[in-house]
């Protein structure tokens, strides 16, 4: 189970950060004040416009950013005090981690299975089952560098996938991916939940949202706007489908503000 | 220690696997070297051939014609125009000082006469040279017509006068010749132990800059350096293993060019061997003492390459730690040997600097050794201790 609790994640702006956001502000809140919980099992959506701070709340989920405030605990570990472990234990993918463009896919793969602690048979057996799924075999052999905007997602959705994670980040995933490997991508999650993993993914697609989350939190400007199953979410805005759920808050959230 | 090795053999693979790498961090810098030396090594002979073959451009006034015989050496190699005393002497010495004439040579009027009826207390005839010491030809004027008034005319002149020239001489010294005699090993040492430690200085750390800024600023940039860090394997695992493998190859690539260097200098320029025989304990100081150096500076661009946003930023960094490096490499080719303080033996880079001419020299003494080794140790950790920690700072590794 994951427990967020009042996290919030304040961010120090540079002169240039200033200048590019156009503030005076010496600092802004990214996240603010978020409590959530995501059950062990179900595959939970993080739903909001770019900048809301869904990012900034997995990173703090995967241990790469400290909470300003608040905490976060994964089956009971602190993302702070126990990162290591946290860290053993979840799958993170975000379009800012990207694979080392010198490499082929099949090295980094068997890297980051080593550097993870596996044995080569156990990293060969994921390599051929995950190469397989996601349809990476014909150009394991060629170096990132050459590869397109969606080979690489694939490459990275393989690797962050090596060690056969209880838990899986995912940050926009299907970001630069075609129609049928988006498609794939979205199945092997089903899948995973269906073994009992748990699955956090973020994205801006509703209808992707619509389809995969079992639960869906709404962020608007760092704060938690709306939380619920689809029909939840529908029920409280009387809409019928998330897109007009989505902007039904949007709209009492910003008018608020 | 698992995910040291494994980061260690990435980095090495990354380099090894890679020819534009191999090429560019082993192979280019020894061609570059050996082909800048043989240039100055050619230049400098033929332009000392030029001067030699140079026909000196000689102005000369009152030259009695008895003497010539002896000058016939000196004059072989001129173009003589003879001037007499309505010439302007102002505008051809402005022409010595232009480079247009090399030499102007001017006899007192019966320079013979003077000669011969010189009596005790008269006056002694003299002639007047003008030459121009910065111009080569010029110079090289003044020497051989030098050689030849004192080495020919003088004596010649002289034994007219005396008859046995013996009763000036008194005595000779080494008259045959043959009186040098020079170790060998220790001449070849000197000339090493000047040029080898400034080498070896800056080298190395030539060899991690920029292999060191693409390997942890470069990777920060490109987001490479996130996925490892979302893995499970300690902060320390991935500073030590990227830190090491960058050691080994700024040793490697050292020692490729030190060996290109003594081999293929004396070649190049055109001088004897300068093979020089090493005991093995002067060998295994060397060696402790490169590792040492090299993971110092190892450590000194790791930690600019982990505060620097950009590549672009950690090379406007670094440039003036490759100047400190420098300059601290030639302070110790310039000084003198012998008599230095113990505290010299603990500021960085000059140290091992230092301690590695002396080891060429035979002057090492063992504390100075330790000092030398313990405290450039003791630095690199430090340093290594404050990357670690950036490594664990969200600020420094994702800008945040």
């Amino acid at each position: 189970m994951i427990e967020i609790k009042n996290l919030t994640k304040i961010y120090k702006l540079s002169k240039k950060q200033q200048k590019e956001h156009k503030t005076k502000d010496t600092q802004k809140k990214a996240v603010d004040d978020l409590s959530l919980t995501v059950d062990r099992g179900e595959i939970f959506g993080l739903l909001g416009t770019n900048g809301a701070g869904k990012t900034t709340t997995l990173r703090c989920l995967a241990t790469l950013l400290k909470p300003t405030s608040g905490s976060i605990s994964i089956d009971g570990l602190d993302v702070c005090r126990d990162s290591e472990k946290v860290r053993a234990k979840i799958s993170f993918l975000t379009n800012e981690i990207k694979m080392d463009p010198y490499f082929t896919p099949d090295y980094l793969f068997s890297f980051f299975g080593r550097l993870r602690g596996m044995d080569n048979s156990l990293v060969e057996a994921r390599k051929k089952e995950l190469f397989e799924y996601f349809g990476i075999t014909d150009f394991k052999n060629k170096k990132v560098e050459e590869l397109s905007t969606g080979m690489k997602q694939k490459v990275s959705i393989a690797v962050s996938l090596v060690h056969d994670p209880e838990i899986i980040i995912f940050d926009e995933p299907t970001n630069g991916l075609d129609i049928i490997t988006a498609r794939a991508v979205l199945d092997y999650l089903r899948m995973e939940k269906e073994q009992g993993k748990t699955v956090i993914v973020s994205t801006h697609v509703m209808s992707e949202a619509q389809k995969l989350c079992d639960r869906i939190a709404i962020i608007i400007d760092g704060r938690l706007a709306a939380m619920g199953t689809l029909e939840e979410l529908e029920a409280q805005t009387q809409t019928s489908d998330l897109e007009d759920a989505f902007f039904e808050f949007y709209r009492q959230n910003v008018k608020e503000a | 220690m698992r995910g040291l090795k494994v980061v260690f053999n990435k980095e090495m693979r990354r380099v090894f696997r890679e020819p534009k790498m191999l090429f560019s961090l082993f192979i280019l810098p020894v061609i570059l070297m050996i082909g800048m030396y043989a240039l100055m090594g050619y230049l400098a002979q033929s332009m000392t051939q030029d001067i030699e073959s140079h026909k000196s451009i000689v102005y000369v006034e009152n030259m009695p014609e008895e003497i010539s015989p002896y000058l016939d050496d000196f004059f072989s190699q001129a173009e003589m125009t003879v001037f007499d005393a309505s010439a302007d002497l102002d505008s051809m010495k402005e022409q010595v000082a232009q480079g247009n004439i090399d030499l102007i040579m001017i006899f007192p009027e019966n320079f013979m006469e003077q000669v011969e009826n010189y009596t005790e207390g008269s006056a002694v005839p003299d002639i007047q040279v003008f030459y121009n010491p910065s111009e080569d030809y010029s110079n090289e004027a003044w020497t051989r017509l030098n050689a030849a008034l004192d080495g020919v005319l003088r004596p010649s002149l002289l034994e007219e006068r005396i008859g046995d020239l013996g009763m000036l001489t008194i005595f000779t010294v080494n008259a045959q010749g043959g009186g040098e005699i020079i170790d060998e090993q220790r001449a070849a040492g000197q000339i090493l132990s000047m040029l080898l430690p400034y080498l070896i200085t800056i080298l190395l750390f030539a060899g991690t800059m920029s292999l060191g800024t693409d390997t942890i600023t470069g990777e920060k940039e490109r987001g490479t350096m996130a996925s490892m860090l979302v893995t499970p394997v300690r902060r320390s695992d991935i500073v030590l293993g990227k830190l090491l493998a960058l050691t080994c190859m700024s040793m490697l690539s050292a020692v490729i060019y030190i060996v290109a260097l003594v081999i293929a200098m004396p070649q190049a320029l055109g001088t004897g061997n300068m093979a020089i025989g090493f005991t093995p304990s002067q060998v295994i100081m060397i060696i402790i003492l490169m590792i040492l150096l090299a993971f110092f500076y190892v450590s000194l661009v790791g930690l600019v390459a982990v505060l620097a946003k950009t590549m672009k930023e950690a090379t406007t960094y670094i440039s003036p730690l490759y100047i400190i490096v420098i300059v601290a490499g030639m302070i110790t080719m310039l000084s003198t040997s012998g008599g230095h303080d113990t505290w010299e033996y603990v500021v960085p880079v000059y140290n091992v600097s230092l301690a590695l001419g002396e080891i060429f020299t035979r002057e090492l003494t063992v504390i100075h050794f330790v000092l030398t080794a313990g405290s450039t140790l003791v630095f690199s950790a430090i340093l290594s201790g404050i990357i670690i920690k950036a490594f664990n700072s969200e600020h420094f590794m994702f800008n945040a």
